[in-house]
Parts: structure tokens; C-alpha cells; sequence
């Protein structure tokens, strides 16, 4: 049975299936993420400020204290790391396969008179096609949410009744010696949740960071590929030959354009050849179309088009250029 | 598409970064729009009301993180003076260099020896050589941070295994790399670092300040916390039965009838009744703490916040659109690239 997917498309994160939003939303998930780690640093900064002259006065209390709550957090960040890469995976695996989706749901639509025409078996096999891909989008979602809801819960556990208890043993020491009164108890409290988040600033900000890793290199495909398509595009050099270099033999249907190793598919439609001329002029190519030229086929290139022009002012040769100009 | 010499050069689209301001959507009256807005005196292109937040920021910072032994004028005529430099749209050093200066001037005035400058004259000998070298220091550090000169000497001065711990604890790998990415997609590139200055100033006045109010909320609420636990406490101190006692009462559990039960009776009514004042006077506390404490900070979070949140927005949709549809069509390759949607995921297999 032929599959419905080919093997590449699971494997292969193809950049071509992402769209433009989705590459502003990476840029947008950045920002935020750089933004808000330093945001609430620097809102709790002051508080911050308070303890140095706090603890310089019971430096014990760093040693019998922050140890507990430093492998505690570390405990909980591992927890919530593990955690955290497995549903960053699978959103990663969602995004892939709902961008997928939509592509295909888009393609269908828009071929859908190729599609009725196209035999009973056609809308079948579509929507053999299309529930697949829900399936895929759905199980991997499923999965998501409960790990994110086994996330949350840990780390709410994690945070009101390990974290806040040990915090609670410090304030405790500084009442007693006098350090805070007890008007102070809740800005201390969050004073040191605070010192506590600012070194633990890493591994608490782990599945932003990752979210981030994944934005990033979202962003350096899409940069790559604009400088790829940039340097790949040069348009073919035109030169209009003198009229001294034209072959007398083919003076008479100067000035004209040479193709060679052309591919042309368009539908079902395939044309081949080998050695093709054209005279000169503007030509328009109108619709979604392949064309390749192929100088040799381990350098076949595709190129789409929906609507291009190109026009030549004298005799051109193009033997063993791609056609980039398209 | 062709150039005169027969080759054909690649197009390059010409976008405008900018929006007229007639053309923004309104809020009230107010325009709100995020976009970049071109200023035709002087030329620059810049968000709108951004020299407005950075004076409103940093006048907020200064009436709020100050000594309590600093005058109230002096305050407001140094918040008046640095939100006029930043609206003027003054460099960033010269803000910061004023800035130190009106905290260093306040540090002065409190560590002037009045027993040593006995004479009007000395006192005026102090004041302008102290003043003098506060500013030229102020200065100093200003240029010395906005150049970042402070920062290449603490790297320097500082253990390499204090550094790489900092690297491992903070993330500054991943900030750099997101910096650099955020650069090399930025349109035009050279607006990236104002636009960053801008929103870090606009960022650290105003979240640091209200960590300041915060500060002050947090122990306004908690004496209020306090008091309401030593109501229970202070009255079982009194020689009042437990809240656990209590409790049982009202849930209509019997107590056994003791000796001397009509002496304990009567302490037990005098203790309620003082324990019902206290209730009376932390209730009566309430509004006062609402109006005085609650809703200005509440305010304050509210407005302050939203406006270090506009500027954020206003430096997020700037990338979002550069991405979106800057990039995309500032050259036709960018937009070719782009284009290959839809597709059917066999076509790929060619």
C-alpha cells in the first residue's frame, strides 16, 4: 500500500512548510523572552538590595539555609527540564505537522475541481489524508497537555510548600536575632524568593530558554535562506551581441534566446527538451508551474512561479544557467 | 529589471519604516499606534510619545527612589530638570551624568562637617569645590557607562571562574545570540541600538521604581496582616480561650460548668469586649489603608506599567513587522523564497 505521507516529509522539518506569521511569532517569542527575564529582575532589584546588609551580619544563615533551597530548586529544575524538552519536542512535532495540515487542506481546496475530477477514489483517499493529519496533530496534543498540566502542578507544589517552608526557616533566624520586625516578614519573603530566582535565573527560565533555542533557529533557517535565495538569484546576465558576433546563419532569426536541458511541467503536463529557442521578446508565465534547467541532474532546480516576466533585448544565450529568473 | 549596461540587477524593494501619524488609529483621541512615526522638523523617525515616557520615567523614578533626608524641593526640581533633558531628547549621558549628580549632591549636603565649616565662607568653599567634583565625577561615570568602558573593566577585573559562573547561572549566552539574531534581521539596522537604549531606560526607571513602592506596600500590608493575627494572639495572652475553644462553641459544643464559672464569666466579657474594639478599630483601618495605600499603588502599577509596557510593544511590533513584511519584501529573493506556498508535501519528493 502506498503510504499516505513519503518518508521525507516525516523526517525532514522542511522550512518551506512555515509560514510568514510563524516566523514573526518566533521574533515576537524573543523579544518576550529576553524582555521579561530582565523586566522582573529589575522590578526586584530593590528588594534585592536589602539583604546584603541583612546576611553580612549572619553569614551563617547563607550556610545553613541556602544549600537546602539551591538543591531543592535544583531538584525541581531537573523535574521541570525533563519535563519541559518533552513538550517542547512535541510542540515542535505539532507545529511541523499543523503546518503540514494546513498546507495540504489548502492545496486540496484550492486543486478541488483536479481533485473531483480526478476518479471516485479521490475524496477517499483525501480524507484518508486528512484525518491522518489530525491524528497526528491530535495524539502528540494530548500528550502536550498533560505533560503541562503535570508541569504546573509540580512546580505550584514545588514553589507553596518546599520552597516558601525553607524561606520561612530563614526569617525565622533574622527574627530572632533581631535583624527584621515582623512588619518586614513578607518583604523579606519575597526578598529572598527573589535573590533565590536571580541565581537560579537559568534553570527556573529553562522552558523559555528552550522556546527561544527553537525561535532562534527557526529565525537562522529563514535568514539562511533568504541569503541562499539572495545569492542564488542573481538574475541572468543578458548581453545584447554585436552585430558583428552574430553567426550569419542565424542572422535571420536574431535575436533570439537558447535553452538547453529544459523541464516544463505544468499539471500533468511534462515537456522535455533538449535545445530550445525562442525569439526575442517578453514572455509572461502565468499560473503555478515547474521549470527546471538542467545542466546535469544532480544540479536539477525547481522553480515556481505564478506570475513572471522576463524580457531579453538581443540574442541570449542561457546553455547551463539555472533560470533563476523565474 | 535591466540596468543600462545589459546586466539585469536585482530589485530591491523600497519600504518606508515609518507611518504618517493622520493615517494611525485613535484612542480617544489619542493616537496609539506602535508604528515608527517620521518627524518632519528635525527629520528623525522615532515611536510615538517616546520622549514623553522616557521624562515621565525617570521623573517617576526620581520622586520615588530618594533619601529621607532629602528635601522635597530638591527632589522635584531634580525630576523637573532630568524629565526636561529627556524630553528634549538630551543624550543618554547627559541624563545619566545629571541623574548621579542630583543623588551624589544629596550624599554631600548630608556628610557636610557643619562643625569644622564653621563660617558661611567655608560652607561655600565646600559646597562649590564638593559640587564640582561631584559633577565632573558624575560625569566621568556616566560617559564611562554609556561607553561601555565600566563594563570592559569589571570584565577584566573580575575572576574568570566568578565569570563563568555568572555565564552559567544567567543566560547571557542565549541573550547574545538573541541580540545578534534580533540585528541581523532589524530594518534599519542602525535604529536597533537607539530603539534598545530607549526601551532599557525606559525599563529600568520604571520597574526599579516601583519596586521602591513596592517595598513600602508590602510592609503597609503585612502590619496589617500582623494585626489582624494579634487580635487572636493578644487575646489568648489576656487570658481568652483559645480560638480552637471558641470555634467549638459556635459549633454548638457544651462547655462543663466549673467552679467559680461567674468570676471567669465576667473576665471572659471584658476580654470580648476589648477583643471586639480591636476588631472595630482594624475594620476602621480598612478604608484609610485602601484609598492611602491600595489604589495609588494600584494606580501607579497600573499606569507606570502600561507605559514600560507600550514602549516594549512599540520595540516588539517594530521586529514583528520587519519579519513579517520588511525583510520579506525588501528584496525579491526574500519574497521568492517565501512564495513557494502552497505545495503539496509530494511535490517535495521531486
Amino acid at each position: 500500500m502506498t503510504p499516505l505521507f513519503p518518508s521525507h516529509v516525516s523526517r525532514h522539518r522542511s522550512l518551506s512548510f512555515f509560514t510568514t506569521t510563524e516566523y514573526a511569532t518566533s521574533i515576537d517569542n524573543i523579544a518576550n523572552t529576553i524582555y521579561e527575564l530582565f523586566n522582573r529582575k529589575l522590578f526586584s532589584l530593590p528588594k534585592i538590595l536589602l539583604l546584603p546588609g541583612v546576611m553580612a551580619r549572619q553569614p551563617w544563615l547563607i550556610v545553613q539555609v541556602f544549600p537546602f533551597i539551591m538543591v531543592t530548586d535544583w531538584v525541581k529544575a531537573s523535574g521541570v527540564a525533563f519535563l519541559t524538552t518533552k513538550i517542547e519536542h512535541l510542540q515542535e512535532e505539532l507545529q511541523h505537522w499543523r503546518a503540514i495540515r494546513t498546507k495540504v487542506e489548502s492545496f486540496d481546496l484550492k486543486n478541488a475541481e483536479l481533485l473531483h475530477r480526478s476518479g471516485s477514489q479521490s475524496l477517499p483517499f483525501t480524507q484518508r489524508r486528512w484525518e491522518a493529519l489530525t491524528n497526528q496533530v491530535q495524539n502528540r496534543l494530548v500528550v502536550m497537555e498533560l505533560l503541562q498540566r503535570s508541569k504546573g502542578f509540580f512546580a505550584f507544589i514545588h514553589r507553596n510548600f518546599v520552597f516558601s517552608v525553607l524561606i520561612d526557616c530563614a526569617l525565622a533566624n533574622l527574627i530572632v536575632v533581631g535583624k527584621i520586625v515582623s512588619a518586614e516578614i513578607f518583604v523579606f519573603s519575597r526578598a529572598m524568593e527573589d535573590a533565590v530566582d536571580l541565581l537560579l535565573m537559568r534553570s527556573r527560565s529553562e522552558a523559555e530558554l528552550a522556546r527561544m533555542a527553537t525561535d532562534l533557529e527557526r529565525l537562522a533557517q529563514v535568514r539562511d535562506l533568504w541569503r541562499n535565495q539572495e545569492s542564488s538569484s542573481a538574475l541572468l546576465a543578458c548581453t545584447v551581441s554585436p552585430p558583428s558576433c552574430v553567426n550569419p546563419e542565424h542572422a535571420k532569426h536574431t535575436p533570439h534566446i537558447v535553452l538547453r536541458n529544459l523541464h516544463y511541467s505544468r499539471g500533468t503536463a511534462q515537456v522535455r527538451a533538449d535545445h530550445v529557442e525562442l525569439p526575442a521578446g517578453v514572455y509572461a508565465l502565468t499560473g503555478t508551474m515547474n521549470i527546471w534547467c538542467l545542466p546535469w541532474p544532480s544540479f536539477a532546480r525547481e522553480h515556481s512561479s505564478k506570475y513572471s516576466f522576463l524580457s531579453f533585448q538581443g540574442p541570449t544565450d542561457l546553455v547551463n544557467q539555472h533560470f533563476s529568473a523565474f | 529589471m535591466t540596468s543600462q549596461d545589459g546586466n539585469i540587477s536585482s530589485p530591491v524593494l523600497e519600504l518606508d519604516h515609518y507611518t504618517d501619524e493622520s493615517n494611525a488609529w485613535q484612542f480617544y483621541g489619542y493616537t496609539l499606534t506602535t508604528h515608527r512615526v517620521y518627524n518632519a522638523t528635525d527629520g528623525s523617525i522615532e515611536f510615538p510619545y517616546q520622549a514623553v515616557a522616557a521624562a515621565t520615567a525617570i521623573a517617576f523614578f526620581r520622586t520615588t527612589v530618594y533619601s529621607t533626608k532629602e528635601p522635597m524641593a530638591i527632589r522635584l526640581t531634580f525630576a523637573v530638570l532630568l524629565a526636561a533633558l529627556a524630553y528634549a531628547r538630551k543624550s543618554y549621558e547627559l541624563i545619566l551624568a545629571v541623574e548621579v549628580f542630583s543623588y551624589s549632591f544629596v550624599v554631600l549636603s548630608a556628610l557636610q562637617p557643619r562643625k569644622v565649616l564653621s563660617t558661611w565662607l567655608d560652607r561655600l568653599l565646600y559646597g562649590t569645590v564638593g559640587l564640582g567634583a561631584a559633577a565632573a565625577m558624575s560625569y566621568a561615570f556616566a560617559h564611562c557607562l554609556v561607553t561601555g568602558l565600566v563594563m570592559e573593566t569589571l570584565q577584566l577585573l573580575t575572576p574568570s571562574i566568578v565569570l563563568r559562573g555568572l555565564y552559567y547561572l544567567i543566560p547571557i549566552k542565549e541573550c547574545t545570540e538573541a541580540y545578534e539574531m534580533i540585528q541581523s534581521l532589524a530594518l534599519p539596522y542602525e535604529v536597533l541600538p537607539s530603539q534598545i537604549a530607549h526601551l532599557f531606560f525606559v525599563t529600568f526607571h520604571i520597574q526599579t521604581g516601583m519596586g521602591f513602592l513596592g517595598i513600602n506596600f508590602l510592609k503597609k500590608e503585612q502590619q496589617r496582616r500582623n494585626m489582624l493575627v494579634r487580635m487572636d494572639v493578644a487575646g489568648a495572652e489576656d487570658g481568652d480561650e483559645p480560638s480552637d475553644t471558641d470555634s467549638d462553641a459556635s459549633n454548638g459544643k457544651s462547655a462543663k460548668p466549673s467552679p467559680g464559672a461567674a468570676l471567669e464569666t465576667s473576665a471572659q466579657s471584658k476580654h470580648a469586649s476589648s477583643k471586639l474594639a480591636r476588631s472595630r478599630r482594624f475594620q476602621r483601618s480598612a478604608l484609610p489603608f485602601i484609598f492611602r495605600s491600595a489604589l495609588p499603588y494600584m494606580l501607579q502599577i497600573i499606569g507606570y506599567g502600561n507605559l514600560n509596557a507600550f514602549s516594549f510593544h512599540c520595540f516588539c511590533h517594530d521586529l514583528h513587522r520587519t519579519v513579517r513584511y520588511h525583510q520579506t519584501l525588501s528584496h525579491d529573493a526574500h519574497w521568492m523564497a517565501m512564495t513557494q506556498t502552497p505545495v503539496s508535501p509530494e511535490r517535495k519528493q521531486h
